[in-house]
């Protein structure tokens, strides 16, 4: 799967939906605070939709201003994938083998696809209905 | 309400009229200790480090606020409320005298009073008060009752209308009202001449030159008075008056400004990085604290004890206010601005009668919400709701800025006012420059057109930074659809919630199937705003009828089935 990486991204790049951008953690010498270009360029990827996933080596990792605004995070150490779990929810946290980024492509296809037709909540109400009318009647 | 104790000492509580002492004492206790600061046979006050005495020639009088105030507050209590928005208890020979702040934003609940009207109403008893429900409902002596009406109301728009609250007899002051008891146990409540909507001249002024600059200006003292006294902790979002609040801030402190940032939950990030980077052109320190997802059922909680289980807006907002618990510099929220200053809540341009589109927009919730509700709760809600929208807005139909007053009578002061004076005032002082006095008045003054589509954001902001007041807003920025996860809508809420909402009785509330609906069923409907209010509300029952089991004796929830009014 084709992905990003954002420090190799400047503001005014060109962005997909159905392109991450992976988001290493400080610990890797990714960025921890929200300033300068970083703020653009995640920006930019919310205004594209572009997915961001931090790759977390650590702790730590988990706690700055950028993890923050990360849609999903990866980790590999058990300690650090069950910490992110506490604090980005399960649904949002992928264990996966190596969080070097030039491994990414070998995970990132488990990630949710974009569907600009269908919303998740769309697909939800779809299926309360379909699961609620049998009972009501 | 031992966790608020453990936060911080806060608020106020009092009797106005003839009575002894042991309730008051006990709802101080509640409080967790607030020195008395008055005890006479008129009347009693106890209240937090907000409150000043002052004196004058007819007796003593105390004024307080959820921000300290300063030494002197005006010759009159009705100065008080004008000035500083502030509560003041008044002493005169043989009588007391409680009167409410202009705004109303900051709740105060009575005990004993009945619902206010404009020509005053009576009740022959002292009147107790105090600035959470709490200690009013465990320190009653009748029993305890709830208000369904409040309830439908709390469902259906968000908290409840005409002063109620949860409990039937504890009503909220309304703006501008006054409370005066005598000892011969006769108690009067007035909320008759509010001057925010009456005894002024609407729309007279332009928004170019004189008519946008008083507005400035008035936003511009006000924060430069509160910065002079107390150190100022602006909360900053992706939008127009959270910006312009922190802009003031910033100009008026002598010391660098910190700015508090989390996530609204609604489905984007783009809240934050748009405040990260006006905090930033603005030179002021950020903090950022993001929600936990494994802390969604504590947070939701909390909220619901701060605010006295009278709504559940602004739950997503927990996590900054337990980042700000101990702050001593006051906390700026921009409520009031995107009604007074933005034009939010307008009529739509249909040819629909008033109160129904004004109705609708108020209780939107409403629709579909079937999914949610069995029908019967659903009908129950619209009637009871509507009887009560009703008696709020229809004096209000035909004035220039109707669609704006009813929007703050009917959603602003009961539900969204908790967020700042129910939940960050238990963390730290609150205040909220949009709601002074001056600033409310100068913004009337500018025709209801010139307010639209908040149209007057920009100009106001240019005169105090340029460069920011043409940087876009998150909202401007935030596309469709919106892909960030929701924590409201993630495994772990969606199971706290369907626990919550699938226990005896609020389980008998439920639309048919909905109980036994798997996860991703509750998942999806709480990624809709509307389905996702009804929930929370729901929850918020679920929490409230467990809290008060103990006084309540294991009451039902039939009124919102059969309507047995």
């Amino acid at each position: 799967m084709r992905y990003e990486r954002i420090g190799a991204l400047r503001p005014g790049h060109a962005l997909r939906p159905d392109r991450p951008v992976v988001v290493p953690g400080k610990s890797a010498g990714g960025p921890e605070h929200l300033q300068g270009d970083v703020v653009d360029v995640l920006i930019e990827c919310e205004r594209a939709g572009a997915a961001t996933v931090l790759l977390a080596s650590d702790v730590d990792d988990l706690q700055t201003p950028v993890a923050a605004v990360c849609r999903y995070a990866a980790a590999a150490r058990p300690e650090v994938v069950e910490e992110a779990v506490r604090r980005f929810g399960a649904e949002r946290v992928y264990p996966v083998e190596s969080v070097e980024a030039a491994d990414a492509g070998d995970w990132l296809g488990r990630l949710p696809q974009p569907d600009p037709g269908t919303s998740r909540w769309r697909r939800g109400v779809r299926t309360i209905l379909g699961r609620i009318a049998p009972n009501r009647t | 309400m031992q966790a608020e104790r453990s936060r911080r000492t806060f608020g106020m509580c009092g009797r106005v009229g003839p009575g002894d002492r042991s309730r008051v004492d006990a709802m101080s206790d509640q409080l967790g200790g607030v020195r008395s600061l008055l005890d006479t046979p008129d009347g009693a006050l106890r209240a937090d480090a907000g409150a000043v005495r002052w004196s004058r020639q007819q007796g003593a009088a105390i004024s307080w606020s959820p921000v300290p105030l300063p030494e002197t507050v005006g010759e009159t209590a009705d100065e008080a409320a004008l000035r500083h928005d502030a509560f003041t208890l008044v002493i005169d020979d043989g009588s007391g005298h409680l009167h409410s702040g202009v705004s109303g934003a900051v709740p105060i609940y009575v005990d004993g009073a009945g619902p206010a009207t404009g020509a005053g109403s009576g009740a022959d008893t002292a009147v107790h008060f105090c600035s959470r429900v709490e200690p009013l409902a465990r320190t009653r002596a009748g029993g305890l009752r709830p208000d369904w009406d409040a309830w439908a109301h709390i469902l259906a728009a968000g908290a409840p209308l005409e002063g109620r609250t949860t409990f039937e007899g504890i009503r909220r002051l309304q703006p501008w009202s006054r409370v005066t008891a005598d000892r011969s146990g006769r108690a009067e409540l007035t909320a008759a001449g509010w001057p925010w909507l009456e005894g002024h001249e609407v729309g007279a002024a332009g928004a170019g030159g004189s008519g946008l600059e008083a507005v400035r200006a008035a936003l511009l003292a006000s924060v430069t008075e509160l910065g002079g006294r107390v150190a100022l902790n602006p909360l900053l979002s992706g939008g127009w008056d959270s910006r312009i609040l922190a802009t003031l801030a910033a100009r008026a402190s002598a010391r660098p400004v910190t700015a508090w940032t989390t996530s609204s939950d609604t489905g984007t990030v783009m809240e934050e990085l748009v405040a990260a980077k006006v905090a930033a052109q603005l030179g002021a320190r950020h903090e950022l604290v993001p929600p936990r997802w494994d802390g969604f059922a504590d947070d939701l909680a909390m909220f619901a004890r701060s605010v006295d289980y009278q709504t559940s807006f602004h739950v997503w907002l927990v996590p900054l206010a337990r980042a700000l618990v101990g702050t001593s510099g006051a906390v700026l929220d921009g409520l009031g601005g995107g009604l007074f200053v933005g034009g939010a809540f307008p009529d739509d341009d249909t040819d629909r009668p008033v109160l129904d589109k004004r109705f609708d927009l108020l209780a939107r919730y409403l629709n579909g919400a079937e999914a949610v509700l069995d029908p019967r709760v659903v009908a129950q809600l619209t009637e009871r709701t509507r009887a009560s929208f009703e008696s709020v807005a229809k004096p209000l139909v035909d004035h220039p800025f109707g669609s704006t007053f009813t929007a703050y009578l009917t959603r602003t002061l009961p539900g969204i006012s908790l967020a700042p004076y129910g939940l960050m005032a238990s963390s730290a002082p609150v205040a909220t420059p949009f709601l002074d006095n001056d600033v409310v008045r100068a913004a009337l003054a500018i025709p209801p057109a010139e307010h639209a589509d908040g149209r007057l954001y920009p100009e106001l902001l240019r005169g105090i930074d340029a460069e920011l007041a043409q940087s876009p807003t998150a909202l401007d920025l935030t596309p469709r659809p919106r892909r960030h996860p929701r924590r409201v809508a993630s495994v772990e809420a969606a199971s706290h919630v369907r626990g919550l909402l699938t226990r005896e009785p609020v389980r008998r509330l439920l639309a048919p199937g909905l109980a036994e609906a798997d996860l991703d069923v509750w998942q999806g409907l709480l990624n809709q705003t509307r389905a996702q209010h009804l929930i929370r509300g729901l929850a918020t029952l679920a929490l409230w009828l467990e809290e008060y089991d103990d006084v309540l004796g294991g009451v039902g929830v039939d009124e919102l089935l059969e309507g047995t009014r």
